[in-house]
């Protein structure tokens, strides 16, 4: 037998069992890699959509941006209940069905709001389909904008709230998760080869 | 949980699991289990896009019953890999 075939047989036997568990951690990276890609991806999709809407909701004319500067001092701002009644005020009957001008502010209607001092303005959130957001001026109390705001519901789909309650959060965290598993996996299988070959070579080239 | 959601849940990770292990040595498997595969995953692909877009509804644009955005969005991912399959394997080669 040709020594050159015996040096790669002794070579071969040498490294097989340092090459094993290396080869049995590319088969689970195969394998992650497979699975957690084929299971996450609509989930990533629409994660991914989502994300790139979010991103961009102000050019998209996703949410109202209102250009506006104080038109008085802070401390002369008015009330937040008179704020919140001036929106509720303002809002379209289809955001408040059950709430009529003169009666008192009801909180159940309102979700949130968004006090912008720099600005002189505030945002109300009201708790309806279209997250309908009545902008308001701090000082005057005079509505600047009314309208909806299209990326609450998709901040929710983005995180997974929308298919119903905080607690599907989790399935955005394991895609999540099945995406960082994934390329870690994917970076495996691509250099662990390369590093095989890389090392195979080095040995059988030592004299 | 409703029943729409529950759809979606075993339409989205279910499915996935089931046509993957469905996969495995799928050469070795008769012509018509072969077409029924290649026809769900055709029609998980499908259920997918309609499902993403019609999930980015937004709630002020549903209507009352809400029947196709819950159809395509809830109940499209189980579904049509099933009807897809059985279609693949039933037409005639």
């Amino acid at each position: 037998m040709p020594s050159s075939v015996t040096g790669a047989t002794a070579t071969a036997t040498a490294t097989a069992p340092a090459r094993r568990p290396r080869h049995r951690l590319s088969r689970v990276a195969f394998y992650a890699h497979l699975w957690l890609g084929v299971l996450s991806t609509i989930t990533l999709l629409a994660i991914s959509i989502t994300g790139i809407l979010l991103n961009h909701k102000r050019g998209l004319g996703l949410m109202p941006d209102v250009a506006h500067s104080p038109t008085a001092a802070f401390g002369d701002a008015i009330p937040l209940e008179r704020l919140a009644y001036a929106a509720l005020v303002a809002a379209p009957p289809d955001a408040r069905p059950a709430w009529r001008p003169g009666d008192p502010v009801d909180l159940a209607l309102i979700d949130r709001m968004d006090v912008r001092p720099r600005n002189g303005l505030v945002k109300v959130r009201l708790r309806d389909k279209a997250a309908t957001e009545v902008t308001v001026d701090l000082a005057s109390g005079t509505v600047l904008h009314v309208g909806a705001r299209g990326d609450v519901f998709l901040q929710k789909l983005h995180s997974g709230e929308a298919l119903g309650g905080p607690s599907f959060v989790l399935l955005s965290d394991f895609a999540a998760v099945a995406l960082v598993l994934t390329l870690i996996s994917g970076y495996w299988l691509w250099l662990a080869p390369k590093w095989s070959s890389g090392r195979g070579r080095t040995i059988a080239e030592d004299p | 949980m409703s029943l729409g959601v529950t759809a979606l849940l075993v339409g989205l990770l279910v499915t996935p699991l089931v046509l993957l292990w469905w996969s495995h040595h799928l050469r070795r498997r008769s012509v018509r289990q072969q077409r029924a595969f290649w026809g769900a995953i055709t029609g998980h692909c499908v259920a997918g896009a309609l499902a993403v877009t019609f999930g980015m509804v937004p709630p002020a644009a549903w209507s009352g019953s809400d029947g196709i955005r819950g159809f395509f969005g809830l109940w499209a991912l189980l579904l049509f890999p099933v009807l897809a399959g059985l279609a693949a394997a039933l037409r005639r080669p």
